[in-house]
């Protein structure tokens, strides 16, 4: 095996413990965790002590918990995350339908944010003490500080009752059978108002991230030599230290990549966009324990590749880095 | 949460209050054929069996099923897959005569089999229903002919016919042997409804399409119904406002949408948009641990009933969406003949101050006692902080622990030594009295059960148990008028209000008719079509 193979075996053994540790810790805060799914389902309607200790026993959760958390592991380590008593279903399936919807909301708005954040801190830090450079850093403030759910209530009412312009919630026209292009472009409309709220939020970390990177970078000696070789200064400012900016960029893009899985918690529940924040949230209230711990472990898996990934792509940036 | 779902899941009286004549009127014509009705499902469903999911989402269940029974506008029983069905006088014989042809969506015909089949998975101990209550002195279900089915009970069952006759009926055929609870027909629902469910997204949307082989011949006259799920209250107002959604019913009740968004609509009276408000057999009541001092010592518990003043709390809180409700036993239509009118509550903070004085708790600075109010967040909280100030003016202290709804649910059902504890929770369904005083009952007080406020009156017990094993209404009278008394004078609990609930739809709707609640809406769901010009 290469150096870079064997790098990769190591980290995704470190990996491996690191999620059992995930798995184990998960486990047991939840159950920690007063009530259960049994009494969130019938705790109100009128039902004997006797009934609700039967539908425990039907669910398995009179078990010792020790014996409860041995079937899980157990299953979970032939591939099977389990099955929800609470929604009927097998676990994976539900993830299944959500990770896509929440991709095809997170990812563009990282993206974006990321694209734009490195133009914006860029500039700021070119145009260092202007007027261009404290407007940025007064909007990514006011970005960085403004709840999500507040300003998708707010692009709602101005962007969807007032003017009219766009759907207030959802993937897609409810009754429409759009196919094709058609639907993609209806997909599109509905994404518009809840992509804006990420891509704000996201936009104004990368934003600060890639100014405070810049103006450190370009206070090193080497772009003095680059400048006295006679290098032009975009060549400079572009071909150098941005280049070596970006590697702390490029980090919390993995990071945020990794966790976006776990969806936009707020974000989905205001558009009733239904993705994984969605069902974490509903999954918590619920006390659906093996959907919390699905989310918790493939969340992580996600968190823990994106950064195998982007530490590979730090040796294509910086040729000083090896894996070997 | 569950407030909400506890609150959807009512079944019985109600009165439109406006609106309801002129729509019948309209709905004289010959409705329209086809389109799509969009409604709003703030907290979504999880699966299609009756036996097992209870009371909830009733909304969703009553497409695809029909009961042997329905509810009208006035809170009568009225046939559903039942052409009709007498009782035995001591009320321990119910028979039932199934209307002919009725198919299930498969065409398979629905017989007096599948009805037995139901109401045995029903009481099977094994299966553990929460419906069990209502037929748990089942002895015997007879065929006799595919038409005609009998349930036997041993001795009297005054909840059979409210409680559970209104519940759909599942095909035996597709669920005979399996083990319910894994079945997939759990997720691809046949039933005998109006609706067939065609495509489900979990958590996001229901969408049906009609049964065009219904046994109400003609109906429904819609093509297809959606549910979509919009979990927050004031996107979910903001969308049906926009036109996406075309009705959002019952939905003035904690949990559901926020009154005050609720009340913007019916006053702003927007010319697009049709409201009608309705009485609800549901209360919000007022529980205390009677288990632990303070609230041991029953003048302390009428010192709180004393300190509350409810009509600023229907007023303000509600923004009118409830009226006070004095007696355990709440008026409305289906039990107005156990109500006892005379039972008034009477708000008297100088009364409260006198009798927590007797009790042996005086005024001192930092309150006469400490308690804590138990409360979920949203709704609930807004109410504990009116109850606190309340209570402060009387000298009490309290604190208030909020918490979400599962956390909540078990501290009421479990805690029983905590001093001091005080909480709200909505009663549905209150067709019979008997349903809303077994929580009252002794049998019920141990820790898990439902007699949250752990209240053990000998003679009150007694009363409860008798009545409902008493056929003869008359007599059943008589004892509850006793045990509202007792309950007055004891206040285990305090009952609050009752729920006035709120149906709105886009003009275009036709032949919705308000019922209680969302499953009398629904089930009559197979009369609405869309009049778009």
């Amino acid at each position: 095996m290469t150096g870079v193979a064997w790098y990769v075996a190591g980290r995704l053994l470190q990996s491996a413990v690191l999620l059992a540790f995930v798995v184990t810790i998960g486990f047991f805060v939840i159950r920690a965790a007063p009530g259960d799914p049994v009494l969130y389902l019938y705790g109100a309607q009128n039902i004997s002590a006797e009934t609700l200790a039967a539908l425990r026993q039907v669910w398995g959760l009179d078990r010792p918990l020790a014996e409860q958390y041995w079937v899980y592991v157990t299953n979970l380590a032939s591939g099977n995350l389990g099955y929800s008593q609470i929604n009927r279903e097998v676990v994976s399936a539900m993830l299944a339908r959500k990770v896509p919807n929440t991709l095809l909301l997170m990812a563009p708005s990282i993206l974006l944010a990321a694209a734009g954040g490195v133009v914006l801190g860029t500039t700021a830090c070119r145009r260092l003490n202007t007027l261009a450079d404290y407007v940025i850093g007064a909007v990514s403030m006011v970005g960085y500080s403004t709840p999500p759910f507040w300003l998708g209530i707010l692009l709602i009412v101005v962007f969807a009752s007032t003017l009219g312009w766009l759907p207030t919630q959802g993937m897609a026209t409810l009754g429409a059978s759009y196919r094709g292009v058609a639907h993609a472009l209806d997909v599109t409309k509905h994404m518009v108002l809840p992509v804006t709220v990420l891509t704000w939020w996201y936009l104004a970390a990368f934003t600060r991230l890639t100014r405070a990177s810049m103006l450190e970078e370009s206070r090193k000696p080497y772009l003095m030599t680059a400048r006295m070789k006679g290098l032009s200064e975009g060549r400079v400012f572009y071909g150098h230290a941005l280049r070596n900016a970006s590697r702390p960029v490029l980090t919390v893009l993995g990071l945020y990549l990794g966790t976006m899985l776990a969806g936009a918690v707020m974000t989905e529940v205001v558009f009733a966009w239904p993705g994984m924040g969605l069902l974490t949230f509903s999954a918590i209230v619920q006390r659906d324990y093996p959907v919390v711990l699905a989310v918790f472990i493939v969340s992580g898996a996600a968190v823990v590749v994106t950064n195998l990934v982007i530490d590979l792509l730090y040796a294509v940036i910086d040729p000083r880095i090896r894996y070997a | 949460m569950v407030s909400r779902r506890a609150f959807i899941a009512a079944t019985a009286a109600g009165v439109a209050v406006q609106g309801t004549r002129a729509l019948r009127l309209a709905h004289a014509q010959e409705p329209k054929r086809g389109g799509t009705l969009r409604l709003l499902q703030i907290e979504p469903a999880i699966g299609f069996n009756p036996a097992l999911e209870g009371t909830n989402w009733p909304e969703t269940m009553r497409m695809v099923y029909n009961g042997l029974t329905d509810f009208n506008e006035t809170g009568d029983l009225v046939p559903g897959l039942a052409r009709s069905w007498t009782a035995s006088e001591d009320a321990d014989t119910f028979t039932f005569k199934l209307a002919p042809g009725v198919q299930f969506h498969d065409g398979q015909a629905c017989t007096a089999d599948d009805v037995r089949f139901t109401y045995e998975m029903i009481a099977d101990s094994k299966i553990a229903s929460p419906l069990n209550v209502y037929v748990a002195n089942l002895k015997s279900i007879d065929t006799p002919d595919k038409l005609t089915v009998t349930l036997r009970f041993n001795g009297p069952n005054v909840l059979m016919m409210p409680g559970v006759s209104a519940v759909g009926i599942l095909p035996k055929h597709l669920w005979a042997g399996t083990d319910p609870r894994k079945s997939q027909y759990l997720a691809q629902p046949v039933g005998t409804g109006p609706f067939k469910l065609k495509d489900w997204q979990r958590g996001d949307s229901l969408t049906f399409v009609a049964n065009r082989d219904y046994f109400r011949k003609g109906r429904p006259y819609l093509d297809q119904v959606i549910f979509k799920v919009v979990s927050d209250a004031a996107t979910g107002i903001q969308s049906f406002r926009n036109g996406e959604l075309d009705a959002v019913l019952s939905q003035g009740v904690p949990g559901g949408l926020p009154y005050a968004l609720v009340r913007q609509i019916v006053d702003a009276k927007p010319p697009n948009i049709a409201a009608n408000e309705f009485v609800q057999a549901f209360s919000q009541i007022l529980w205390m641990n009677c288990a632990a001092p303070p609230f041991d010592n029953p003048k302390v518990r009428r010192a709180i009933a004393h300190s509350i003043n409810k009509e600023l709390i229907v007023k303000a809180l509600l923004q009118g969406f409830g009226r006070v409700q004095d007696s355990a036993v709440g008026n409305f239509p289906s039990m107005r003949w156990a109500h006892d009118p005379t039972i008034k509550s009477d708000y008297n903070p100088a009364r409260a101050s006198q009798l927590l004085d007797e009790a042996g708790y005086p005024k001192k600075a930092g309150g006469r006692f400490k308690i804590t109010i138990l409360a979920t967040e949203g709704f609930r909280v807004k109410l504990s902080e009116a109850l606190r100030a309340m209570f402060t003016a009387v000298g009490i202290e309290s604190s208030i622990q909020s918490s979400t709804w599962a956390p909540y649910i078990q501290r009421i059902r479990q805690d029983r030594e905590t001093a001091g504890m005080i909480w709200t929770i909505f009663i549905p369904r209150q067709v019979d009295p008997s349903l809303i005083l077994d929580y009252l009952s002794p049998k019920n007080a141990k820790p898990g059960g439902s007699n949250y406020s752990q209240w053990s009156h000998a003679r009150a017990g007694e009363l409860i148990e008798a009545a409902r094993a008493t056929g003869n209404q008359g007599k059943r009278k008589g004892m509850y008028q006793e045990i509202q008394k007792i309950v007055a004078d004891e206040v285990p609990v305090v009952p609050l209000y009752s729920a006035l609930g709120v149906d709105m739809w886009q003009r275009y709707v036709e032949g919705i008719h308000s019922i209680d609640s969302l499953t009398g809406t629904l089930s009559m769901i197979d009369t609405v079509s869309l009049n778009r010009s």
